[in-house]
């Protein structure tokens, strides 16, 4: 394989993996988590909005 | 004091909402948070370290309140946290009550009720320049005896006060607190206000003892200013007037630098392909990376720009006046007033905007507000617009001197909030009914716009997208290139009807570059969803940028220019996206762009759904996958039927 090639497909599976990793995180805050951060507009424990 | 016995010193900058608490948390901390001249400008805790003497401390800056009796979720976090109720937060050691000078009685209620709890308190007395030219005056050492509460007039821009308030927040580390003991009335029932009634005459005793009013005159100038402004029609023409001066303004002011990125993008492509010879690193570096990267840099001037006028309009306090215009309309659709602080945020980005719906105490208001607040044109939708006017309308004006351009622009914009408007008045009266709450609005003093805050709002949307194309932009055209690029055409000897042999002299031509891109994966895919967008006016090229839009809508311009790049066959030389734009063909060889697809195109991006980011906000603030999902459904097809009506419509009248 040509240099050119080998440094190419190194640097599109990397944007991929990034891409990937991007839409997991994404996908995680899309998902049901089991405690809450301090500001994120419900009550951790009963997953129920304050207001 | 707790504080002393644990290592972290907590100060809590508490205070009523566009008192200047941000502004103080700055100045204090060296930290650069958002701020503006209006009230909520902070819904999220945010901390910082100061040092207070020798003594290291963190400084929260709580989100507005004006008093502890929270009624909305971001108050009822801000008045915990100074209670020591927060089960996250420790309770602060010190409180720095933010007090606008210009609004003494209103803003005290607040510390009377914190000096009620015995907290160490030290009042930060904020816009007194404003209060002193405002013709007034007032004895800061005698309302400091009336409170017995010490009071520091500051000034965050030029560092006036901050001395001072740091030696006594540090004073009062070692001093024993006092409660401010008022004298209350005995055993309240329910509804009886007999205690804030103490409270205010407290107040106004105090204030009465120390402030002396002289601002007859400017008091009535500004009356007069805001009646002219909030004026239910003379208010809105000046509103449209003043957004077409600053569309236009964009327009003109930001050619030149955007041609001289243009330039420099296209030197740089030149440059790679010189240095790094024929490949497919080359092809990658060239068509993808700074095709995809710099199709999306060169809107850089018009961002600042943009920010630039929203920071002045912001800082002088006209926004306000303009939100007190649009309120009326809102009330009588059945949504919250307090919606629009929100709702003006989304013209930044809508993650903020929905975070800042927290301000709403009513669960279906928010809701409805959440809902709607993708509709505003966020500065992401801006390449978009600005590439099909510069390609599609560029010239063209209205009477000689409004550009079609600015008015396009304006027109999206408004497109925008209508059916906002719209879609709350259906979801009020379906899925989210309910009685709309009353609401004061507060006319924030019309102020010069402070230098440093403009900058400092244009560095940080600057830092925000250049970050962003660096990151997810880049790592997106590369993905985008790979799918555009692959799979090559076999080169086959029996010859297949995608690859051209010359078998007589045993050589391969390369398939043309458009070819291969038809080929590709991405173009597969743009084929195959090609029969739903043509009734749009959109090729299948368009329906790969479309797709790709979905994780960010700005990558809709990075893809086109990856498209037109990688697509390019050697005898085609558009130099930049505009002109690629322009000089697209179909494959009947009309044009692809007309200025009625690139309309069709950009009413599709006011009102589609196309960004992950907010979805996950709206999942993380509703609690629910339901109203994501529902965001999601009713956007696109709204868009989907939206630009079809203007694409068959327009074509009915005519255009093509």
């Amino acid at each position: 394989m040509e240099m050119q090639a080998l440094i190419a497909g190194i640097v599109i599976t990397s944007a991929v993996f990034y891409v990937s990793v991007i839409g997991l995180r994404k996908f995680r805050s899309f998902s049901p988590k089991a405690k809450c951060g301090n500001d994120c507009g419900c009550n951790g424990g009963t997953k129920k909005l304050t207001s | 004091m707790n504080g002393a016995a644990s290592s972290q010193i907590i100060i809590a900058l508490a205070g009523n909402p566009n008192a200047g608490k941000t502004t103080l948390f700055n100045s204090l901390t060296g930290l650069r948070q958002k701020v503006a001249n209006y009230p909520g400008v902070t819904v999220e805790r945010k901390q910082g370290p100061w040092s207070v003497g020798e003594r290291p401390a963190q400084i929260i800056d709580l989100p507005g309140l004006y008093s502890l009796d929270a009624t909305s979720l971001d108050e009822q976090i801000a008045s915990e946290v100074i209670q020591g109720k927060y089960a996250a937060e420790q309770k602060p050691d010190v409180v720095i009550c933010v007090v606008d000078a210009t609004n003494l009685e209103r803003n005290l209620y607040l510390v009377t009720q914190i000096r009620e709890l015995g907290i160490p308190v030290v009042i930060a007395l904020t816009m007194i320049d404003v209060f002193e030219r405002q013709k007034h005056e007032i004895d800061v050492d005698s309302l400091s005896r009336q409170l017995r509460t010490p009071i520091v007039a500051v000034n965050a821009k030029d560092g006036r006060g901050i001395d001072e308030l740091e030696r006594i927040v540090e004073s009062l580390f070692d001093e024993k607190p006092s409660i401010l003991d008022l004298p209350m009335p005995e055993e309240v029932s329910v509804g009886d206000n007999s205690r804030i009634f103490a409270r205010y005459k407290f107040i106004s005793n105090a204030v009465q003892e120390s402030v002396r009013h002289n601002d007859q005159d400017s008091h009535r100038f500004s009356e007069k200013i805001d009646r002219v402004l909030t004026h239910r029609f003379f208010g809105l023409v000046i509103l449209v007037g003043i957004l077409l001066l600053v569309f236009q303004t964009i327009f003109s002011w930001s050619s030149v630098p955007m041609d001289l990125l243009e330039k420099g993008f296209g030197a740089a492509a030149d440059f790679a392909r010189d240095q790094l010879g024929p490949g497919m690193l080359t092809d990658l570096v060239a068509d993808g990376i700074i095709a995809g990267v710099g199709g999306v840099v060169v809107f850089l001037p018009q961002i600042l720009l943009l920010f630039f006028f929203i920071s002045i309009l912001e800082d002088t306090g006209y926004m306000a006046r303009a939100a007190f215009l649009l309120d009326k309309l809102m009330s009588r659709i059945g949504l919250h007033g307090k919606a629009f602080l929100p709702l003006f945020s989304s013209f930044a980005c809508a993650i903020p905007g929905i975070m800042a719906t927290r301000t709403i105490e009513n669960r279906r208001d928010r809701f409805a507000t959440i809902m709607i607040a993708p509709f505003m044109s966020c500065s992401a939708r801006l390449p978009v617009y600005t590439l099909m006017i510069a390609a599609l309308f560029a010239g063209q004006s209205f009477f000689g001197f409004i550009s079609v351009g600015a008015v396009l622009m304006l027109a999206m914009y408004a497109l925008g909030i209508v059916v906002a408007i719209v879609a709350a008045f259906i979801l009020k009266r379906t899925i989210l009914s309910g009685p709309p709450p009353p609401f004061l609005m507060e006319l924030p003093p019309y102020r010069v716009p402070n230098v440093r805050t403009v900058i400092q709002n244009m560095i940080t949307r600057a830092w925000l997208f250049l970050k962003r194309a660096g990151t997810v932009i880049l790592a997106i055209s590369i993905v985008l290139w790979a799918l555009m690029y692959f799979p090559r055409a076999e080169v086959s000897p029996a010859g297949t009807t995608a690859v051209v042999v010359d078998a007589q002299a045993n050589t391969v031509e390369p398939l043309p570059e458009s070819e291969q891109l038809k080929n590709s994966f991405a173009g597969r895919l743009g084929h195959l969803i090609e029969p739903v967008i043509s009734p749009l006016g959109f090729d299948w090229k368009t329906g790969v940028a479309l797709i790709a839009s979905f994780a960010a809508r700005e990558v809709l311009v990075s893809t086109l220019s990856i498209i037109y790049n990688v697509g390019k066959d050697e005898n085609e030389e558009s130099e930049s996206l505009i002109s690629a734009v322009r000089d697209a063909k179909r494959e009947d060889g009309k044009p692809t762009w007309t200025p009625l697809t690139g309309l069709t195109l950009m009413v599709f991006f006011v009102l589609a759904m196309q960004c992950m980011s907010t979805l996950a906000v709206v999942r993380r603030e509703t609690n629910s996958w339901r109203w994501p999902l529902f965001m999601m459904a009713y956007m696109t097809a709204l868009a989907y039927v939206a630009a079809l009506i203007t694409y068959q419509g327009g074509r009915l009248l005519g255009f093509e």
